[in-house]
């Protein structure tokens, strides 16, 4: 259906200008440059995919557009003629609308309510709710979006409050729709929903540009292809004429190949395969896991790869107690465990986890590196109820040291840390005793060169002396040189395991992702 | 005009001085002493050793109960009932007594017993429910002032135990009143808790981030429920001191004074969203609350503008401690 669509579209596209047309621009942060002369073109009624590894340079380009960054360098023209793209609202005058990952509806207003935000006194005066209603719905209609005015967002589905935000961006004069992503909280079959929306968008002239990590979508729904690779276009393609294997090896880029060989060495005792796994998951399922089979072996690595929002991480917390076991086993060291005590029982069974949002879930950045470290260890550092303040300054001294963690004292707020600091910090929690079977969620995300080779050498360390780590990554990459084997997640399902050695390289490794989603 | 001007970098040395006291927390000592002097001037009594043992006495109240306070909210949470708990905590010590011949152990342990028990309710209601303790306190403020006035008729019960009067009320430890002896055991009770021991370390990560406590392994909802409990009982304590001074427990004691003691908990340091905080800090708020309330008295400030004037102070504490650097 697309295809007829879309050949339908290039017809009109020869003839038109294109809505927006980026000419070498550059945007450099500090000495690195993240945008390096990037073109990118939309015309009417298309929608243009934007692909590339975390990193490309996909957001700064889409703040770009939101006016949110300025350039450093290069030239923006809208419908052939130059504009300066200053501020949000300069975006905005020009028909720019963004819809983010992290909604931006207030769930507890009517989606008439929502879509009038802050535009009611300007073009009506006072509320007159029963016109908000009224031309809310008649612009729904217009738009052809399924949406009740009158429904609160909170009861939404998930899909259905991606379509408000939709809705919300397409008011008003907007040509030029840009979708961060719009999917990766999405399931299967609400993924329709949201392409049946942007086809419609299309139909009535609007450009849309689509970032995804989902090549198959990719296929469903685009006109053209525009992949970055470390801040520069690689090339632009009619999706018509583009396979999987092209768009993969332009994404990665032959920098890549025999990644392998690059594998991480570890120092083993010896060979854990007669011992019983350190955890074992045979046949759980919760909210968000379905029938997952997966074991760790003392002194193994192994990795976890999917999407977001494949299940990844909820394999991870339900491990550490964060998420109950509904139905099937869950063993640490052969034995069954319910966890009922959360995360203070995985503790005790050995198990730490570096969690994936650090500022949320990891530290208390008003405290002091100190107070930080000494988290999990309160009750190793109790004496009869009373707190050994001497023994925990030690011991933070000597995690400062052994992770060159960056810092005047341990008594620095967490807060003022750089990201690779602050994340040295997480991982010190973990460092003595080490844990029989650690956990890390994207362990390097927002995290400088120095310290993500720090983080590395942490990993090797806990292999060394016996212990066994899980990670999830999207740097498919760092998997590939961290881990002996892994395990690709899809709708929360373990799809299959491979052992490295069957992986030819991270190029390979992402179309075995990409295969798992369909 | 170009680089050295003394009178700019002396105002940003000025500045940058202003800038540390506020981060450092030290300005709430810097108030309390400039209050101090304005008062010193103000009334000749102010400085009377017999005027401090009055304020000292005016303060015991709020103080003890802001020990309990300083716990729940650097622990993130709040507790709107202590007014009325420690009104039913005295209440049911003083008719416990009455039954019991008299006994001021009774009474005592009667009091600490309600507070706690009205203290862990709040608690496990809060985290059962998931609901703001705030909203929990403002139930429990209503129905505990409801049992209070209904169980005497509104009538205050009259206190007739020689013992409770003075261990509590009106007797002297090595020349200290007693209502500040108590004052600063609860105060030492709190300091050690929430700076020496294990558990207080719990209390700040809870307060600090709620997600990473619990993803480190401790009993955020535990955490809580104890620091309920404890100032239940605080209030329950304040309540013994009340009721042995005025030699009887009225149902109506303590209205508002739940104001007081937040007020002196934010002065004292701690962020509302919890995390940071001090006993010592809290304390000083205390005292800041009762110098004011007798200087004014003492310069002759009409009533109805104390409590105003009161107000304009806890704003301008608020506005200051936006200004900390985080």
């Amino acid at each position: 259906m697309s295809n007829t669509q879309g050949g339908v579209v290039t017809a009109e596209r020869s003839s038109a200008p294109p809505l927006i047309e980026l000419d070498g621009v550059v945007k450099r942060f500090g000495s690195v440059e993240a945008l390096r002369g990037v073109h990118f073109d939309l015309l009417p009624g298309e929608v243009h995919a934007l692909l590339g590894q975390n990193g490309a340079g996909k957001s700064t380009l889409i703040k770009i557009f939101a006016g949110v960054l300025d350039k450093d360098d290069g030239i923006i023209r809208v419908e052939g003629e130059e504009t300066a793209f200053k501020s949000a609202a300069a975006a905005r005058d020009a028909g720019v609308a963004v819809v983010y990952q992290e909604l931006s509806l207030v769930p507890s207003m009517r989606v008439a309510d929502n879509l009038f935000l802050a535009r009611e006194p300007s073009r009506f005066g006072l509320v007159n709710r029963r016109k908000l209603v009224a031309d809310a719905r008649r612009f729904l209609e217009e738009q052809g979006l399924p949406l009740n005015p009158n429904a609160r967002v909170e009861h939404l589905p998930f899909a259905y409050r991606q379509l408000t935000e939709i809705a919300k961006a397409l008011f008003g004069e907007v040509r030029i729709l840009i979708l961060d992503e719009p999917t990766s909280s999405l399931s299967r079959g609400e993924e329709e929903i949201l392409f049946d929306a942007v086809r419609q968008a299309c139909s009535r002239g609007v450009g849309v540009i689509y970032v995804t990590h989902r090549l198959e979508e990719v296929f469903k729904l685009s006109d053209r292809v525009t992949v970055l690779r470390d801040g520069a276009n690689v090339g632009t393609f009619e999706t018509r004429d583009a396979t999987m294997e092209k768009l993969v090896s332009a994404i990665v880029g032959p920098s890549h190949e025999g990644v392998v060989s690059e594998h991480v060495r570890y120092e083993r005792a010896a060979s854990g395969r007669d011992v019983p796994p350190v955890v074992e998951l045979v046949d759980v399922s919760n909210d968000r896991l379905h029938n997952v089979d997966l074991a760790v072996r003392p002194g193994e690595v192994v990795g976890l790869a999917g999407m977001t929002g494949s299940g990844r991480t909820e394999i991870l917390e339900t491990i550490f107690g964060l998420r109950k076991v509904a139905s099937g086993e869950l063993r640490v060291s052969g034995e069954k465990k319910r966890l009922a005590r959360g995360p203070i029982q995985a503790i005790e069974l050995g198990i730490g986890l570096v969690p994936e949002d650090r500022h949320v879930q990891g530290l208390v950045l008003d405290h002091s590196i100190e107070r930080n470290l000494a988290l999990p260890h309160l009750d190793q550092l109790d004496f009869f109820g009373l707190f050994r303040r001497r023994e925990s300054k030690t011991r933070a001294r000597s995690v400062i040291d052994a992770l060159s963690i960056k810092t005047p004292s341990s008594g620095t707020q967490a807060a003022e840390l750089s990201g690779g600091n602050q994340q040295k910090v997480v991982f010190g929690r973990w460092s003595d005793p080490t844990p029989k079977l650690l956990l890390l969620d994207e362990p390097t995300v927002g995290v400088d060169v120095g310290a993500r080779e720090q983080i590395y050498d942490v990993v090797r360390r806990v292999v060394s002396s016996g212990s066994a780590v899980l990670i999830v990554s999207s740097d498919l990459g760092e998997l590939l040189m961290l881990t002996d084997r892994v395990a690709i997640v899809a709708d929360g399902r373990v799809v299959e395991v491979l052992d490295v050695a069957e992986i030819r390289n991270e190029e390979h490794l992402h179309q075995i992702v990409q295969e798992a989603q369909s | 005009m170009t680089g050295a001007d003394p009178g700019r970098t002396g105002t940003r040395s000025l500045q940058t001085a202003w800038q540390a006291l506020i981060d450092s927390g030290g300005l709430i000592y810097l108030g309390l002493v400039v209050l101090m002097v304005v008062f010193a001037f103000a009334s000749p009594v102010f400085l009377s050793a017999e005027n401090f043992a009055n304020i000292g006495r005016q303060t015991t109240l709020v103080s003890i109960i802001a020990v309990g306070m300083a716990l729940v909210i650097i622990s993130g949470e709040f507790d709107l009932s202590v007014g009325s708990v420690m009104a039913l905590a005295g209440v049911f010590a003083a008719l416990a007594m009455k039954e019991f011949g008299h006994s001021w152990m009774v009474g005592g342990l009667v009091a600490l017993a309600t507070g706690a028990f009205v203290g862990m309710v709040n608690g496990v209601i809060t985290v059962k429910l998931k609901m703001p303790s705030f909203l929990i306190t403002l139930g429990s403020l209503s129905i505990a002032r409801g049992i209070a006035l209904l169980v005497t008729g509104t009538r205050p019960v009259n206190i007739l135990s020689d013992d409770y009067i003075m261990i509590f009320g009106e007797g002297h430890l090595a020349g200290i009143p007693v209502p500040i002896v108590w004052t600063i055991v609860a105060a030492i009770g709190g300091v050690v808790l929430l700076h020496f021991t294990t558990f207080g370390r719990k209390i700040y990560a809870t307060g600090g981030n709620t997600t990473a406590a619990r993803y480190s392994g401790i009993n955020t909802d535990f955490v809580k429920v104890i620091t309920l409990t404890l100032t239940g009982m605080l209030a329950g304590l304040a309540a013994m001191v009340l009721t042995a001074r005025s030699h009887a427990a009225r149902p109506d004691a303590g209205v508002g004074i739940e104001l007081d003691v937040i007020a002196a908990v934010i002065l004292g340091g701690a962020a509302l969203g919890g995390g940071t905080g001090t006993i010592v800090g809290a304390l000083v708020g205390s005292l800041i609350i009762g110098v004011l309330n007798n200087g004014l008295n003492l310069v002759g400030v009409d009533p109805s503008l104390q409590l105003a004037v009161k107000g304009l102070i806890i704003w301008s504490a608020i506005a200051l401690s936006k200004k900390r650097k985080r």
